[in-house]
């Protein structure tokens, strides 16, 4: 048995391929009919066949509206039905720990959330686009200037770089933090105190945790703030305190208690699965 | 023999309610033992944390040497007393799956043991019966060459007919020199197959004793545990 130490490293992979294979079996046919209704809408387009324009831009905006809430649907449901539900049985004696069961869901279902949202924004984006070559004249030069405006404070590229950077980041973080509060919140409501009536402790302690991060923010950047700031002389340094006024300052202090907000309840949700959940 | 499982002191409460006291026993490797008791008297949640399911108890336990933890779940093979399946899972998901995660695995033989138990590969569980179900699963752990193997109400579900096939393919099925421990109400059906017994009475250890010193007296296991768990315990 002394070799098996070595073994049990080796799991996470296939943890992440088996919960891949378990979310792919749905969220991927979304997927497909997002893009028959892209096609749709190409060709009515190019056939000036407004009818089936229509219809492509409904269908698509619907599928990537709705992709948004079965992702999230898939993220709960996975997470409560394969680890306190009966299946708990089956994952819970399975030779990997806590923490791994849990890193792999929050990589996946991570993932397919990002992949969702992003979805939805590049299918906007796809649309406009289209919508916008149709625009002449005077029409084009507004739309392009409505677009410029939001970086006219801007002095360089390479700062709208930056800011793209940290847009997407900022993107990024908040639903991989929401996804870690959600799967923090059904651990815990599965403690014994909570266990009869989880479901709605798990809403209560969801609530209690976005509030929590709420208040947290607002004080830190009120009293320990942390800025990136792009100056109008073209370079960018960090700014500790409150915002000074000049050029665009953009707040971190949300990113780092993000980080370190999911790390605590990434370790605090493994202990509650380890020690806390008795499956029934 | 060595003590392939070793507890001491093993305490646990679910709240105010205790449900194991204080309960010491060690098992040696190799031996087919019956783990007895009657409802709520303990043993599943024993087993629980035997496997690893349950990890806040007071006392000590050791599994192979080992804390129950993942490095004792890959040597331990156990059935629930309840269906795990994902309702997503084919019977070939199921034993893919098992392959996955357990290097002692007999991908082979588990499929071999598919077609034997008249189970279709392609069958999704949901779809499946109660009785199916149970089959998959025991299928899943005794394709195992696992060197512990705990299974909670083995025959719980199954009809008497299938009794004696069921406990036909875990003996015929369990590698030679493991360990394999039953919980069971069915002691009629299984007594001719225990080494060793466990008898658990409200959380404490009533009884531990070989099955031929218990018998010596003419007694079958049957009549003794009847004899320890007379009516005032049902109360």
């Amino acid at each position: 048995m002394t070799g098996s130490s070595e073994k049990v490293k080796g799991k996470m992979l296939k943890l992440i391929k088996n919960d891949f294979l378990a979310s792919a079996r749905v969220i991927p046919l979304f997927y497909i009919i997002e893009i028959a209704a892209l096609a749709i809408f190409m060709i009515g387009d190019r056939t000036d066949n407004t009818k089936m324009t229509v219809i492509g831009v409904a269908i698509s905006l619907l599928v990537a509206f709705l992709l948004i809430f079965v992702t999230f649907f898939f993220v709960v449901s996975d997470y409560f039905k394969s680890l306190f539900g009966q299946q708990g049985y089956l994952s819970f004696t399975l030779p990997v720990s806590s923490r791994q069961l849990l890193g792999s869901k929050l990589i996946v279902y991570g993932l397919w959330m990002i992949l969702s949202f992003t979805n939805f924004i590049v299918v906007l984006d796809f649309l406009s686009k289209y919508i916008e070559k149709d625009l002449v004249g005077e029409e084009t030069i507004d739309a392009a200037s409505s677009i410029l405006t939001l970086f006219a404070g801007f002095p360089s590229k390479a700062q709208i770089v930056i800011y793209a950077v940290y847009v997407i980041i900022t993107f990024f973080a908040i639903v991989l933090s929401f996804v870690v509060q959600i799967y923090f919140s059904i651990a815990a409501s599965h403690m014994r105190a909570f266990q009869k009536t989880s479901v709605i402790w798990a809403v209560l302690i969801f609530v209690g945790t976005f509030i929590v991060y709420l208040a947290a923010i607002s004080l830190l950047e009120k009293y320990f703030g942390i800025y990136l700031m792009l100056a109008d002389d073209k370079s960018f340094n960090f700014v500790f305190g409150n915002p000074t006024g000049n050029g665009v300052e953009l707040s971190l202090m949300p990113h780092i208690f993000m980080l370190i907000q999911d790390v605590v309840y990434f370790f605090l949700t493994a202990n509650i699965m380890h020690k806390k959940v008795n499956i029934r | 023999m060595s003590e392939i499982i070793s507890v001491k002191n093993l305490t646990k409460s679910y709240g105010p309610n205790t449900v194991l006291s204080n309960v010491s026993f060690g098992l040696e490797d190799g031996q087919i033992i019956g783990l007895l008791g009657p409802n709520g008297s303990g043993k599943t949640s024993l087993i629980k944390i035997l496997t690893g399911l349950i990890n806040d108890y007071d006392g000590e336990v050791l599994v192979g040497g080992r804390k129950p933890g993942p490095v004792s779940k890959s040597y331990v093979a156990y059935l629930p007393e309840k269906t795990y399946l994902a309702s997503w899972m084919t019977a070939d998901d199921a034993v893919n799956y098992i392959a996955d995660f357990y290097d002692d695995f007999d991908k082979k033989k588990a499929m071999n043991m598919l077609d034997l138990f008249q189970l279709p590969h392609k069958q999704k569980a949901k779809t499946m019966s109660k009785g199916q179900q149970e089959k998959l699963q025991l299928i899943l752990v005794m394709c195992r060459n696992a060197q512990i193997y705990i299974l909670d109400e083995p025959m719980g579900g199954v009809d008497p007919a299938a009794r004696d096939f069921i406990l036909d393919a875990i003996i015929k099925n369990r590698p030679e020199g493991s360990t394999l421990m039953m919980s069971t109400h069915l002691i009629h059906d299984i007594e001719g197959v225990l080494d060793s017994i466990i008898m658990i009475g409200r959380g404490q250890l009533l009884m531990q004793d070989t099955v031929s010193h218990l018998t010596q007296s003419g007694k079958t296991v049957n009549e003794v545990f009847k004899e320890v768990f007379a009516s005032d315990w049902q109360f």
